[in-house]
């Protein structure tokens, strides 16, 4: 379905509901995927999806049409993830390495987790980038999205967005050397 | 009589400078924007090592199919919860705030005006304690509205209640903007 279809049938109370649902049907998985490589874990990832579907339920209409109706919900789904992993951070005055080795012992011993030893490598060595970083590659390589589209969502500018993937690609080819 | 500028006896040097090392890491410096240029369209860039873009994550079987109707519930159960868990609207709010005022007006009344004749050298004390500080102290104190009332023996007291009820309410005097503001802090409804 057309994202303005989409949208028209979301502004509509008679078929607001219907809207919604065929909206969380279409984005669900790629929201969930944007969201389980940053938090690894399925049951946080579960819960995070739902709270950013809620969120895009409650805020409908504030949704403006400047953006994409996806970018909006992407930006959502982002900040969600950030702001789970730096109330990790807070609750538990755990320094950011500390957070990174409680992901990378669910990436060991979670469950839901299946992997080859090369795609566990990288999924560890990603882990040592700080979130911001790492949420741009995970865009970039696995999403395969623009930089524009990037930059839409984070609201960074394409150069810096460049810079910091590449800075990142060079990290992760340190990291899985040295290991 | 002015002097003639020569310039042929001008020093040639540029007034400025480039900094160290400058013209020797320009060329990489060019090389690398312009690869970051051309990269829009190739995404793999890992050159020197193995890597894979398929991640080692799986879900519960029918996670995708069951996520929709989940979410479903939910936006509903926060739709409802939001209309009928909390009622309360401005009028019920200055009601709720009476107990807290007659709790307040009392403790006041014990230990300003005492009723007995013969007070204790505590009770003197006590008498040249502001109620400000009083009240202050039984904010800060584990004893409840009903605890400080149980206190009071009502018999022996000669309590003049000057205001009515409905008196009492305008007293309170909030503004709607302070009244807005209660409600936001205790997510009440401010429609009733």
């Amino acid at each position: 379905m057309e994202e303005k279809d989409l949208i028209e049938k979301i502004r509509n109370p008679d078929t607001k509901n219907y809207g919604f649902n065929l909206l969380v049907r279409e984005y669900q998985e790629r929201i969930y995927w944007h969201v389980r490589k940053m938090v690894i874990d399925h049951d946080d990832a579960d819960d995070l999806v739902q709270e950013v579907f809620i969120k895009v339920w409650k805020n409908l209409d504030k949704f403006r049409e400047d953006a994409k109706l996806y970018t909006w919900i992407y930006r959502i789904a982002t900040n969600e993830c950030l702001n789970f992993l730096n109330k990790k951070k807070n609750k538990f005055f755990l320094p950011i390495n500390d957070v990174a080795a409680e992901l990378s012992s669910k990436l060991d011993s979670g469950g839901y987790i299946s992997g080859d030893e090369i795609q566990m490598k990288l999924q560890k060595a990603l882990l040592k980038l700080p979130d911001k970083q790492r949420l741009v590659f995970n865009m970039k390589y696995f999403d395969e999205m623009k930089f524009t589209e990037i930059a839409e969502i984070t609201d960074t500018s394409v150069g810096a967005l460049k810079a910091s993937y590449h800075l990142a690609v060079k990290k992760i080819e340190q990291n899985l050397k040295i290991d | 009589m002015s002097k003639k500028l020569d310039i042929s006896k001008l020093n040639k040097k540029a007034p400025y400078g480039v900094p160290k090392d400058y013209f020797e890491s320009l060329p990489e410096i060019i090389q690398s924007r312009i690869s970051l240029e051309d990269e829009e369209d190739n995404v793999a860039v890992f050159d020197s090592i193995e890597t894979s873009k398929k991640l080692p994550f799986e879900v519960p079987d029918r996670y995708f199919e069951l996520l929709p109707s989940v979410i479903q519930n939910k936006t509903q159960e926060s739709k409802k919860s939001k209309e009928v868990a909390f009622g309360f609207g401005r009028q019920q709010l200055k009601w709720a705030l009476i107990p807290a005022a007659i709790a307040i007006f009392i403790v006041g009344r014990i230990f300003l005006f005492p009723s007995s004749n013969e007070t204790s050298n505590t009770d003197e004390l006590i008498a040249q304690v502001s109620s400000q500080d009083l009240i202050a102290y039984l904010e800060m104190s584990d004893l409840s509205t009903e605890e400080i009332i149980n206190m009071v023996d009502f018999e022996d007291m000669d309590l003049e209640f000057e205001n009515t009820e409905s008196d009492m309410l305008d007293e309170l005097n909030f503004s709607d903007e302070e009244m807005d503001d209660l409600l936001n802090e205790f997510s009440l409804e401010t429609d009733v």
